[in-house]
């Protein structure tokens, strides 16, 4: 009797550590992160200079200006992206966006239509960044995580 | 037109040479329709045109601090290389250009130039009107072009815009800009303009600004058979400007004094003062939809023997009308106005798509 006890807490003890650590991976996985390739010279962004940058406004790091890479792999990462990151409407973005192309010519924010896109932008430009979810970034060391966006 | 293939010429080669990291390139054209209908005149007496089509292309091309950047405007009535113009950036906020450029005191074209997709309203006020569509005010100059963004504290929220260059001339047409493409050294005096601009914040439309023109606007005397009674006009102009936005509200007021007085060739120098002034309100609702009302007024017109010369200049003008954002790259927009030149009064019905079409 005493035995099949021990052996029913264990059970449930590691039958719960499961269930814990599937839950942390799941809750990990929901982040997006803000990324640039590992021989970028940005180390940090704050958030301020990452709503300018998606803006088109110039952000600059040794002496170059950053180069803004749109995720768009997905609707629920583009909201996140609109929600959390510029804080506007896909309409008004959009015009904001074309209204610096039509005042100064400068070039809207390359926009790439899945993950593998974004890191190949990121691994040939050293001034550019994205972002994407966390379960996106590749185990290789092409990539460098700047901050979490997001958090489900 | 040999100078516009040289500066293309520049332009690949740069492009050439450049590493791909380097290299930031653009391609955009808006594109539009239009159906305009008046009631009480017909379409020589308005100048409206009744149906248009009309794609802007926009390209640039940017290596470093050295930038290329053009727009050229083709449509059913005219095709122009409305603005030409190469940049260089000593800062990531200043940047002084050399080409053919909009004027810097006009707020309305700074933001719109000609891209009709991003304006809400089909018309734009008759003071901002282009030369060629019975504008007043130049528009187009050839010449350099400083703006800049000046830092107090973190924030960038003075900016300044400064411009100089080769001006229109007066034609019986009404004025005429000088062509990249068909150039005419002739008769061309030259016009400065400033801009000041206070933007408490730049990630949002909310500012008050300062404006200021002094043109210089010799006759077209082409016809030996009727020479113009003057040499030039020297008209000076003086402007203040305001915009505020908040989540579902927009607007947008600009009041402009200008002033006018012929020169030369024995023409009495009298100076005429008019003033010329608009406020467009607009309002977001839901499903993309927004709606949009303007009034624009002309004060003293009748006194000034310059504004004698536009018979088509729209004096009064209110408007009404309602844009729908009906997919992320394309808009419908329906427009009413009640208008009075100098010679007529009548009422305008427009109804346009837009688009961005890459």
């Amino acid at each position: 009797m005493e035995r099949n006890a021990a052996v029913k807490f264990w059970r449930t003890v590691l039958l719960l550590a499961l269930l814990a650590r599937s839950g942390g991976a799941g809750a990990a996985d929901r982040q997006v992160v803000l990324v640039v390739s590992a021989a970028s010279p940005v180390q940090q962004l704050e958030p301020i200079e990452v709503q300018k940058l998606f803006l088109g406004l110039p952000v600059v790091r040794d002496d170059h200006v950053l180069h803004p890479v749109r995720n768009a792999s997905d609707e629920q990462l583009a909201n996140i992206f609109l929600q959390y990151v510029v804080a506007m409407s896909q309409s008004a973005y959009d015009r904001r966006i074309l209204a610096q192309v039509l005042q100064q010519g400068r070039p809207r924010p390359l926009e790439l239509h899945n993950s593998r896109q974004v890191t190949d932008a990121l691994a040939s430009d050293r001034y550019a960044v994205s972002y994407m979810w966390l379960r996106d970034v590749p185990a290789n060391p092409r990539m460098r995580i700047l901050r979490v966006l997001w958090t489900e | 037109m040999k100078t516009a293939w040289l500066f293309a010429c520049a332009s690949v080669m740069l492009a050439a040479a450049a590493d791909a990291q380097d290299l930031q390139h653009e391609l955009l054209v808006f594109g539009s329709g239009e159906i305009a209908r008046t009631t009480g005149a017909d379409e020589d007496a308005t100048d409206v045109e009744e149906e248009k089509i009309a794609a802007d292309v926009l390209f640039s091309l940017q290596r470093d601090s050295f930038k290329v950047f053009g727009e050229y405007l083709l449509t059913n009535h005219e095709s122009d290389l409305e603005r030409f113009q190469v940049g260089w950036e000593p800062t990531e906020r200043s940047v002084v250009w050399l080409g053919r450029f909009h004027q810097a005191s006009s707020v309305w074209n700074h933001e719109h130039h000609h891209g009709q997709y991003l304006q809400t309203s089909i018309t734009r006020p008759a003071s901002e009107e282009w030369e060629d569509e019975d504008g007043i005010i130049p528009q187009h100059f050839v010449g350099a072009l400083w703006e800049t963004a000046w830092r107090i504290g973190n924030r960038y929220p003075l900016h300044t815009a400064f411009g100089g260059g080769i001006a229109p001339t007066l034609t019986a047409d009404g004025l005429e800009p000088f062509d990249l493409l068909r150039p005419d050294m002739g008769r061309h005096k030259f016009g400065a303009q400033a801009r000041i601009a206070y933007v408490p914040n730049e990630l949002k439309d909310t500012g008050i600004g300062l404006l200021y023109a002094h043109n210089e606007i010799a006759a077209d005397d082409d016809d030996p058979d009727t020479p113009a009674a003057f040499d030039h006009v020297d008209q000076s102009v003086i402007g203040v400007y305001a915009k505020w936005e908040s989540e579902q509200w927009k607007l947008a007021a600009t009041g402009y004094h200008v002033s006018a007085w012929f020169d030369g060739a024995g023409s009495d120098p009298h100076r005429n003062d008019f003033f010329a002034g608009y406020a467009q309100l607009e309002r977001d609702f839901a499903h993309g939809v927004d709606v949009f009302a303007r009034h624009e007024n002309t004060l003293h017109a009748g006194d000034s023997a310059y504004l004698q010369l536009f018979p088509r200049y729209v004096l009064r003008r209110s408007t009404l009308g309602v844009r729908w954002q009906l997919a992320r790259s394309h808009a419908l927009t329906l427009e009413v106005s009640d208008s009075t030149s100098r010679t007529r009064s009548y009422n305008e019905f427009r109804l346009q798509w837009s688009a961005t079409l890459l």
